[in-house]
């Protein structure tokens, strides 16, 4: 009866057996799953991911289509007015330069010209360019009081550039003492805080020596006024101070972490030292801008002539006060048209290239912008020469002050951090942070890395140890039980010896296995020390190759400082001048 | 007519210039004066406090550097950072000029603040010695005694 009881207790246990297996692998096929929804969970992420990038790529790629086509729009818009508004000044433009040309050729008769210039004079109420020639009509056709009478309105519209308009030609016939006092009214009718962009203009045609050497004393005076009487002020000085900062942030050089890769990788210095390299680069890219400028010889145009039609030209062709409203809105959308869209990048463009098409200027400015941006004021290389030459102590203390900058800005301590992010190994054995300064000698430096990868490595290699005490236990118990029971009938002794057996072989086995993963790791942690202290070897090597790369690149400051020594003294117009004067009697050639 | 317009056009330019002069007199000078370039008795007596004095010695020498800034400047530093010539180990030093102090770095000593950012001035090798104030700006001075500022 208990036998029977014990089998249908064995029968039982062996069905609790059969279900406990059956929850277990049920539950392991639940785990299995989970992690393949969690697998899908983060790939569905990751697509969800990509999806948002290539969505706000799109939104960012519609907003600049929709901002190119509207500015595009707006460009025909603004076109359309500037032709309907000032298509007329456009006519005189043409006239003044036609009218110019006949008085050179002959060919043209009086009573034409007449016509024409008094048809102007009604179309275009407000242009002072209009009354300018009749003047020029009564002026050649000697009729002294109509001329008087147009000139004055002219003068009325626009003192400037009348005085200036007036100068050049009569510079051009050879009049040498009325140009100059043409020139003298211009030159008082300038308020030096508000200057136009022609006055650029004048700068070139001292600098091509227009007016003689007389006029070049005039203007020289004239213009020293001007700047010492604006110098009065700090501010102004600071602004261009800040003018000329702005220039030489454009020669700062680019990121060189392809040089030091090592370096950028494990130091958090980095930032501030690539910050530091660049910026000292700069140097280097002054001197072979600026150096070659100093160094010219301006040769002064064959024929000043030539020049002075250049720059009747340009004033005439000019575009009025009046248009330029419209003009900036036209530039404003064509910057949005040539960034693709991209407004930022638009404002900043105009930000830096607004200011030649800007209303007035100070005298200083005019300076400034002449030396730096020339082409849009359309003066000469000469002139951008001078002008460089008038603004050197700006550019140098410009300079000066951007070399203290990066200066102070150089990291004092090189550090290396190695921590889990610096290898996969790293990550893997969740490498404690470690930090070494590069002041430190580098044998120094490698022996405590060592040691901290060894500090770090030993719990993990511990975990492989084979845990024979606790393993113990079990067989030595049940052994030791079986041992007890042969006191009783000796088969257990028998069983003993063999369970003790098979159980000390199993966990031999068990242990040979964990002695040859723990090898493994060991051997792969030994692999990663030496991994790391390749990476400080190579990254120490870069900090020597970057101290050097910096401090040519700095010692480099002291030639730019030379240069612009050279070129204050180099752009002084007197010499060009003093070869060249002006030629008087009939002029013989035509107006192009 | 013509010779109105002049006139008038001359006037605003007189006017401008009377407003000019009226900036000046408020802040123009100041500025402009504690620019002026340091001269060769400065750097003397600035090299000859790193030179081993005694405390009194070096407490005159640095009240005359103060007077000098005072008067010539109109404003005095709170001390000086210059590259040191004692030798190894010490690469540069710190002049305080109010408690005259010298103090000495090697190159693993950290600085104090704000005298820290100069040490990598000086380090270029470009400036005589880096002037420290109390605001916390740095003006160093270059050896021909142009101040960068």
């Amino acid at each position: 009866m208990p036998e029977q009881h014990d089998q249908h207790l064995r029968d039982q246990v062996a069905k609790l057996e059969r279900i406990v297996l059956r929850v277990e692998e049920g539950v392991g096929d639940v785990g299995v799953r989970v992690e393949g929804v969690s697998r899908r969970a983060e790939e569905v992420n990751d697509r969800l991911q990509a999806l948002t990038r290539a969505f706000e790529d799109y939104v960012l790629v519609a907003a600049r289509t929709a901002n190119v086509q509207r500015a595009e729009t707006r460009i025909g818009v603004v076109e359309g007015r500037l032709n309907s508004e000032f298509g007329h000044y456009k006519v005189v433009r043409n006239v003044a330069t036609g009218m110019l040309q006949g008085f050179d050729t002959g060919i043209v008769s009086d009573d034409t010209m007449r016509d024409v210039g008094e048809e102007l004079m009604i179309k275009t109420p407000r242009y002072w360019l209009a009354p300018v020639l009749v003047g020029l009509r009564a002026w050649i056709a000697d009729e002294p009081e109509i001329c008087d009478q147009a000139l004055g309105v002219a003068f009325q519209r626009s003192p400037d550039k009348t005085s200036l308009f007036m100068a050049l030609v009569l510079r051009r016939q050879g009049r040498g003492e009325a140009s100059l006092r043409w020139l003298r009214h211009y030159l008082i009718a300038l308020d030096p805080l508000e200057l136009g962009r022609e006055f650029a203009m004048v700068l070139e045609s001292i600098s091509q020596g227009a007016f003689g050497p007389a006029g070049v004393a005039m203007v020289q005076e004239r213009l020293d006024e001007w700047r010492s009487q604006l110098l009065r002020d700090e501010s102004r000085e600071q602004a261009q101070i800040d003018r000329w900062r702005a220039e030489l942030e454009r020669h700062v050089g680019s990121s060189s972490a392809d040089r030091f890769p090592r370096l950028a990788a494990i130091s958090p210095q980095w930032p501030q030292m690539d910050e530091a390299l660049a910026r000292a680069a700069a140097h280097g890219s002054l001197i072979d801008a600026y150096a070659t400028m100093a160094g010219e010889v301006h040769v002064p145009p064959a024929r000043v002539e030539d020049h002075v039609d250049d720059i009747l030209d340009q004033l005439v062709r000019g575009y009025d006060d009046e248009e330029l409203p419209l003009r900036r809105e036209h530039a404003e959308h064509q910057a949005v048209v040539d960034n693709g869209g991209d407004l930022d990048a638009a404002r900043h463009a105009l930000d830096t290239d607004l200011l030649a098409l800007d209303r007035t200027h100070d005298y200083l400015t005019i300076q400034s912008e002449s030396a730096l941006n020339p082409g849009k004021l359309g003066v000469s290389r000469a002139t951008q020469r001078m002008a460089v030459s008038s603004c050197h102590a700006w550019f140098d203390r410009a300079h000066a002050l951007y070399t203290r900058d990066y200066r102070g800005g150089v990291p004092g301590d090189v550090r290396a951090v190695f921590d889990q992010t610096h290898t996969l190994a790293g990550a893997v054995f969740r490498l404690p942070s470690w930090t070494g300064s590069f002041a430190t000698p580098m044998d120094e430096l490698e022996r405590d890395l060592a040691a901290h990868w060894r500090r770090a490595a030993q719990p993990f290699l511990a975990s492989f140890d084979f845990p024979w005490t606790r393993r113990l236990i079990l067989p030595v118990a049940v052994t030791a039980g079986l041992a007890l029971c042969a006191f009783q009938h000796l088969g257990f002794l028998l069983a003993a010896v063999i369970v003790g057996g098979v159980w000390a072989l199993v966990l031999w086995s068990q242990s040979q296995t964990a002695e040859q993963r723990r090898e493994a790791a060991r051997k792969q942690l030994q692999s990663a020390e030496q991994d790391s202290l390749r990476q400080l070897r190579g990254a120490g090597a870069e900090v020597v190759d970057w101290s050097t790369a910096f401090r040519q690149a700095d010692q480099r400051e002291q030639e730019v400082r030379a240069v612009i020594a050279d070129l204050a003294t180099a752009g002084v117009p007197t010499a060009a001048h003093e070869r060249r004067r002006t030629e008087t009697g009939t002029p013989d050639r035509s107006y192009t | 007519m013509e010779f109105e317009r002049r006139r008038r056009v001359e006037t605003r330019i007189e006017a401008r210039a009377v407003a000019a002069d009226k900036d000046r007199q408020l802040f123009g000078p100041a500025v402009r004066r504690s620019r002026g370039p340091r001269h060769a008795g400065l750097f003397e007596a600035v090299r000859r406090l790193d030179a081993g004095l005694d405390a009194a010695t070096r407490a005159q020498l640095a009240e005359w550097i103060r007077a000098e800034y005072a008067n010539e400047f109109g404003d005095v530093p709170l001390g000086m950072f210059a590259v040191c010539h004692l030798g190894p180990p010490f690469v540069d030093h710190r002049l305080d000029l109010w408690q005259s102090i010298v103090e000495h770095y090697a190159p693993a000593d950290t600085v104090p603040e704000p005298f820290a950012r100069a040490r990598m001035m000086v380090r270029s090798g470009a400036y005589e010695f880096v002037e420290v104030y109390a605001s916390g700006e740095l003006k160093p001075v270059l050896k021909d005694g142009t101040v960068v500022a």
